[in-house]
């Protein structure tokens, strides 16, 4: 394999990557399809109690909906770059 | 409005201080927001017009007994002209922005010795009738009017309500009990506002003292000497809303088994309290007193050196429960604290209060609700405000 072949991969493997921002910090991810327990896992890898729940809400986003709240067993399509999630356990008063 | 001449002038201070709006404008004495009886048998607002006679910086004896009067012309509450006072009926512009409807005449044997007695007796003469349509409307509109316990909740008048006449809407919220489970925060910025309206009964629970982390957190400035009496926070709520309002009660504990039974006879609950198990409890035994409820959350991190979050507001009516549970809306887990330290900031516990506040008034019919959302959430970073769970 040359190397200018090696590049062009690299290239396509960089394509089929989505860059999220979560809380803040951007987050490759390899799909379009992005499930709120992925978004989660990438803010809380270690949840803060083994119960907690999350509020996620999103902006930027590819569709169907281009901004919204997530709930858990939901997904949203993302776009290649920009598409944005906060994710906080909601409860405090 | 000459400030100096009003300072000058007896009979300008004495309208002043007995609660009259008055202007001086285009070299004219007004009196404004008296109320009169329209044709229509309906209260409506005008302002009284009359030359003002000034040697050097204060007033003299009127020149004329007659006034002008801007707004319609006043009716007696059968809806007949008051034609023993007017003494013509047509436009006259009298300055810029200035146009009156009318003319009175009456004349005291001796005429008005003052403005004072000029424009009162103008203004009693028309909103007389006004005050037989609604006994609520007087011409001495900036007068806190003290109200006795069988008339009103509050103190004095309520006349935000009535100088704006949204009193018929705003009496939808005259609910008999209302409860606000958790004194903290976004529970004292919640009473802070319903204190404002008509409910009957607000009962505040909260079994924690006030301290200084909590000063900065609430509605008001509280004084060194509110912290170092180490009060329970229901009870140093009640006392500072105790000037506007009657019946609030502070019940200084928190809810449990126990208790629990003190909610079941209330009309709606606001829950303002942090996660746990004490909440799952709670939710449970308002669904099956089958009490609607909204419930508050806030989600502040520490990113680097900034802050972000999601500020919530979560409705739960008899009719429709499901998204709780099923979205997962209340977070009843405790222990996200050592993770997150607790932020809490005054303007996001008084942003949560206001969308809880708004939503109760939009399920009573106060404000139109086009989305019937019973989940909102507001994201910092984004300055984003999301419905959640709408009814179709």
């Amino acid at each position: 394999m040359s190397e200018a072949t090696v590049a062009e991969h690299r290239d396509e493997t960089r394509r089929t990557e989505y860059a999220i921002v979560v809380n803040g910090e951007r987050a490759v991810v390899p799909n379009e399809t992005v499930s709120y327990a992925e978004v989660v896992a990438i803010a809380y890898p270690v949840p803060p109690s083994p119960d907690t729940t999350y509020t996620v809400t999103f902006r930027n986003a590819k569709g169907p909906r281009h901004e919204g709240i997530l709930v858990d067993g939901e997904t949203v399509e993302v776009k290649k770059e920009g598409t944005t999630f906060d994710v906080v356990p909601t409860g405090k008063s | 409005m000459s400030s100096r001449l009003v300072s000058r002038s007896p009979d300008l201070q004495r309208l002043l201080r007995e609660g009259y709006e008055i202007e001086i404008r285009s070299g004219y004495l007004l009196v404004k927001r008296v109320p009169f009886a329209t044709s229509a048998g309906e209260v409506a607002f005008g302002t009284l017009i009359s030359e003002l006679s000034v040697s050097g910086t204060a007033t003299i004896r009127p020149a004329t007994h007659v006034v002008s009067f801007a707004g319609g012309i006043p009716c007696d509450n059968h809806g007949n002209q008051l034609s023993k006072i007017i003494n013509s009926i047509g436009e006259n512009r009298l300055a810029d922005g200035l146009t009156a409807d009318c003319m009175f005449s009456s004349k005291p044997p001796n005429g008005y010795p003052d403005y004072h007695a000029k424009m009162t007796a103008y203004a009693n003469m028309i909103s007389g009738w006004a005050q037989a349509i609604d006994p609520n409307v007087t011409a001495r509109s900036l007068l806190p009017v003290k109200m006795t316990e069988d008339e009103s909740v509050f103190r004095y008048l309520d006349t935000a309500s009535s100088r704006a006449r949204i009193s018929l809407i705003t009496g939808k919220l005259a609910l008999p009990k209302v409860a606000i489970v958790g004194a903290g925060g976004t529970g004292g910025y919640v009473l802070d506002q319903v204190a404002k309206t008509p409910v009957g009964e607000i009962h505040l629970f909260d079994g924690d003292l006030f301290y200084a982390h909590n000063a900065f957190r609430a509605p008001g400035a509280a004084s060194v000497e509110d912290l170092d009496a180490m009060r329970n926070k229901a009870e140093y709520h009640r006392d500072r809303y105790a000037a506007m309002r009657r019946g609030i009660i502070a019940h200084p504990y928190y809810i449990d088994e126990s208790n629990i039974g003190e909610l079941r006879d209330m009309t709606f609950v606001f829950l303002t309290m942090d996660p746990g198990p004490g909440k799952r409890f709670i939710v449970e035994k308002l669904e099956e007193y089958a009490l609607p409820f909204i419930d508050t959350g806030m989600g502040v991190l520490r990113t680097d050196d900034v802050l972000r979050g999601i500020v919530t507001a979560t409705t739960s009516t008899p009719g429709h429960r499901e998204h709780v549970r099923a979205n997962k809306r209340i977070t009843f887990a405790d222990g996200g604290d050592d993770y997150d330290h607790n932020i809490q900031i005054a303007d996001l516990n008084m942003l949560n209060a206001a969308l809880a506040v708004i939503k109760w008034k939009k399920l009573y019919g106060f404000y139109a609700d086009d989305e019937h959302e019973l989940f909102t959430a507001y994201t910092i970073a984004a300055n984003q405000l999301l419905n959640g769970d709408q009814l179709t």
